[in-house]
């Protein structure tokens, strides 16, 4: 379509290409208004309903919670493990011990327990009622 | 703008501040409905995309704060092209013409913008949109490639090509007369 207008330089226009797109026709504001009153009602729903969704992960949460600690117990008492030893039985000598200890000590030093251990075997001795008994070789 | 849009929504997304959010609606609404109008929406039309854009908006909005305004003209485009599709397949036929159409070009142009005008209409719907967000709507390149997901650089040369075009027909026509 033939016209007598100068070309536009780049910014004039841009500015042309703008004042096109001013020159739209506006909206009607009363019907952007009630769209925003429509949008104001869901977005108050919408915070509820997002409160509500919070609510099972923290039951879900305390029941995960409650479940472990249930299963943890229940598997405590499971598997009975042996009592601890105490601390003082620990430190005991065990019966080897004694033995070597006995074995290391010089003749003539015998310890009291050991008296003891021979004066009771000899009181069973006298107790048995076997008197007699041939040795077999 | 981008930035203002952005502290406007994360008011909303983390005190719930349902008055952000209307502010937001207000500064955008009035634009989103001329760019609808302009990709070629009849007025009721427009008007029902925009309502289904911001609850679209609503709903993914505070995943993503970086570029609100871009990701709400996504939406809007998106379902623009949806309503099309459905439009097209859709055995009743609606009234889809672009607004610049109704303007009568017969006669003469009254002055520059009018001749401008009428060049821009010539011009394919996507250079109009991306005229429409460069020089009207105020986004920069990089938002506009925010918005049609494309890159920046590609968005730039587009911008610099749809100048040149006009120029060149505007020089055109103007030595045939």
């Amino acid at each position: 379509m033939p016209h007598n207008f100068p070309v536009p330089d780049t910014e004039h226009l841009e500015r042309l290409i703008a004042g096109v797109f001013a020159a739209l026709p506006e909206p009607d504001m009363a019907r952007l208004t009630r769209i925003e009153e429509r949008l104001s009602r869901k977005l108050k729903t919408r915070r509820r309903q997002s409160q509500a969704n919070k609510l099972p992960w923290w039951i879900v949460l305390l029941l995960a919670g409650g479940f472990a600690t249930a299963a943890w117990w229940t598997g405590e008492r499971w598997f009975n493990k042996p009592a601890p030893i105490p601390v003082e039985d620990q430190l005991k000598p065990s019966e080897n011990e004694k033995t070597m200890r006995h074995d290391l000590d010089k003749p003539g030093t015998e310890s009291g327990s050991d008296k003891q251990i021979e004066e009771q075997a000899a009181t069973q001795d006298k107790k048995s009622p076997v008197i007699y008994q041939r040795e077999n070789f | 703008m981008q930035d203002q849009a952005r502290q406007l929504l994360e008011r909303y997304c983390r005190q719930s501040d349902n008055a952000a959010f209307n502010s937001f609606y207000r500064s955008q609404a009035n634009r989103l409905w001329r760019f609808l109008r302009a990709r070629g929406c009849n007025e009721d039309a427009a008007y029902d995309l925009l309502a289904e854009a911001f609850l679209k908006f609503i709903q993914v909005v505070c995943n993503d704060l970086r570029a609100p305004v871009a990701l709400l003209y996504r939406i809007a485009i998106n379902l623009h092209i949806d309503s099309y599709r459905h439009d097209k397949a859709s055995p009743i036929k609606t009234d889809n013409d672009l607004v610049y159409q109704s303007v009568d070009h017969s006669t003469e142009f009254r002055d520059e913008r009018d001749y401008a005008e009428y060049l821009m209409k010539s011009l394919p719907q996507n250079e109009q949109n991306l005229l429409f967000m460069r020089y009207w709507s105020g986004f920069t390149h990089k938002e506009i490639a925010g918005i049609l997901d494309m890159p920046e650089g590609t968005i730039r040369r587009q911008c610099a090509a749809i100048i040149k075009k006009l120029k060149q027909r505007w020089q055109e026509e103007g030595d045939a007369a």
